[in-house]
């Protein structure tokens, strides 16, 4: 009987471009390579992977597989998984074959955007050219598909159990989902700020009671405790401000290959009506006049000629956003912009605010995660 | 604290007539812990301490009731000195949006140096120690008695224990 002992898919986990992207499943539980075991890996979410779609795009993928076999006869077969792993020789000594690489034949990067596939592979074997192939066992694997290699706060090193910082499982599962489809870093990070919006008035909502204060990012980001929220628990609550939603948007994208910053804006200047996360009224904030600050998922340098996301609150997309009617636009991939430019600045700001209301890029970071 | 930011909290909640004075000058709270500052009535249902964080900081979170409406969240900030906590309290301030905290003056005013916003939102340093009480839940709640009822029990460790600065 021949069998697979292990698969390593983290063979070299200095490089992400012939291999997959170094993980752990959050701040807690790393995972380990190989990834599957026999016994121990059944389901997909038993054998997690991530790869990024940039540096791998026109190379060939490969893993590393361990087989075994109980024949002390056999010293040599053919293994493959049709349609995924290219055949390849292997031989046996002792009944074990050691780690083998085989070549990945079509691995979910192929497709070219966001995703999770749940892959099962029908391992076969022969004796040779001219024999059949036969079945001879079947793994399961959860592969994360992001479009780039992940950044800050994630980080590849060191990759070890103590690096906290390595992209988490639990954050691909939902930033995987939220942005399933996307091909470029502009569109995940736009549906990753939608998918954050939508989170309210259910799971999260703007912190009216606390004036606006942070409940998860202030300091690091409790992204342990929003998992948990995520998941239906209580996480650290229901309340939150811009630079949580800043920071769930940049960090969730951000693995997925955006580059994002959390940046404010200020310092105390009058609100424009907008409908804030989880609430269906026109009003400023609240009813406040103003904030005392903004903090929003930011690109490039943080400056008025840059791109925002935020998912903290809607804006009146109209003509005139300092009266109703009102049109409400999720401001996705929108440019800061300067006093009268109608663009994010404008439609946030009263006429008189909009002066107070300046990019502060010294103020730009990406909060680790805990 | 980016300087500008700090330059505008300090003329917005007018610090100078209160960073670093305390009425228990020279005495500090130190090694607090959380069962000390238990809100009555609440049932703890999570704390996290951040070890990165620069001061001493216990954040918990408290629940009231059979449903998971009712929760306060309650951080204490155990810094080095009276002037470390007001610091830390612009810090907090910092991080709350509002153009509507206000400072609280009188007789009902909790600590040193306190400020809320009506009764769901109190913020409040005593002698070295910063405490934040505000509501996590979607009932909410007036957080002013669990505000006063910790001021009295840091009152009672400054007279019991008191550290020197």
């Amino acid at each position: 009987m021949i069998f697979i002992e292990a698969i390593k898919f983290n063979g070299n986990p200095t490089s992400v471009s012939h291999d997959a992207v170094n993980i752990r499943q959050n701040a807690a539980h790393f995972v380990a390579v190989p990834e599957w075991r026999r016994f121990i890996s059944v389901n997909p979410e038993d054998s997690r992977v991530a790869y990024a779609i940039a540096p791998t795009l026109g190379k060939s993928l490969y893993i590393d597989v361990a087989l075994g076999s109980t024949d002390p006869g056999v010293a040599f077969v053919e293994v493959r998984v049709e349609h995924d792993v290219k055949a390849r020789p292997v031989n046996f000594i002792n009944g074990e074959s050691g780690f083998v690489t085989f070549e990945l034949l079509a691995p979910p990067t192929r497709h070219g955007h966001v995703g999770i596939w749940d892959v099962e592979w029908h391992w076969e074997y022969r004796s040779g050219p001219h024999h059949p192939w036969r079945h001879f066992t079947t793994t399961r694997h959860r592969i994360y598909v992001v479009l780039d290699a992940p950044t800050l706060p994630w980080k590849q090193a060191p990759y070890n159990s103590a690096n906290t910082q390595l992209p988490w499982t639990d954050v691909l599962d939902y930033a995987c989902r939220w942005a399933e489809g996307a091909t470029s870093k502009d569109m995940a990070a736009a549906l990753v700020t939608q998918d954050v919006y939508a989170l309210g008035p259910t799971l999260i909502t703007y912190d009216c009671p606390g004036g606006g204060g942070s409940h998860y990012s202030w300091g690091s980001f409790d992204c342990s405790a929003f998992i948990e929220r995520l998941k239906g628990g209580v996480g650290n609550g229901i309340y939150v401000n811009c630079s949580d939603c800043a920071t769930f948007v940049s960090t969730f994208a951000n693995v997925l290959g955006c580059d994002l910053w959390q940046s404010r804006m200020g310092w105390g200047f009058a609100l424009n009506q907008l409908l804030a996360i989880g609430s269906n009224t026109w009003q400023t904030a609240c009813g406040w006049s103003g904030f005392s600050y903004h903090e929003v998922a930011w690109e490039g340098a943080c400056t008025a000629g840059n791109d925002v996301y935020d998912a903290c609150l809607q804006v009146d997309g109209d003509a005139d956003p300092t009266a109703a009617p009102h049109v409400a636009l999720l401001p996705q991939d929108l440019r800061f912009g300067n006093p009268g430019d109608l663009l994010y600045r404008d439609r946030l700001a009263t006429p008189a605010g909009r002066t107070s209301c300046n990019p502060q890029p010294a103020t730009r970071q990406r909060r680790v995660v805990i | 604290m980016q300087t500008e930011q700090m330059d505008f909290l300090e003329r917005r909640y007018k610090a100078r007539s209160w960073h670093g004075r305390t009425k228990h000058a020279g005495r500090v709270l130190k090694g607090i812990s959380l069962e000390d500052f238990a809100p009555a009535g609440w049932t703890l249902s999570r704390k996290t301490v951040d070890e990165r964080a620069k001061t001493k900081a216990v954040r918990s979170l408290w629940a009231r009731g059979a449903s998971s409406g009712e929760l306060l969240a309650v951080d204490l900030f155990e810094c080095a000195s009276a002037k470390a906590a007001h610091d830390q309290v612009l810090e907090a301030l910092a991080n709350m949006q509002s153009s509507e905290i206000e400072m609280r003056t009188g007789a009902g005013a909790p600590g040193d140096v306190a400020f809320s916003l009506g009764s769901t939102l109190s913020l409040f340093a005593i002698a070295n120690l910063v405490v934040l009480v505000r509501n996590a839940g979607s009932s909410v709640v007036s957080v002013e008695k669990v505000a006063r009822d910790l001021e009295t029990v840091a009152v009672k460790h400054l007279k019991r224990r008191p550290g020197r600065e």
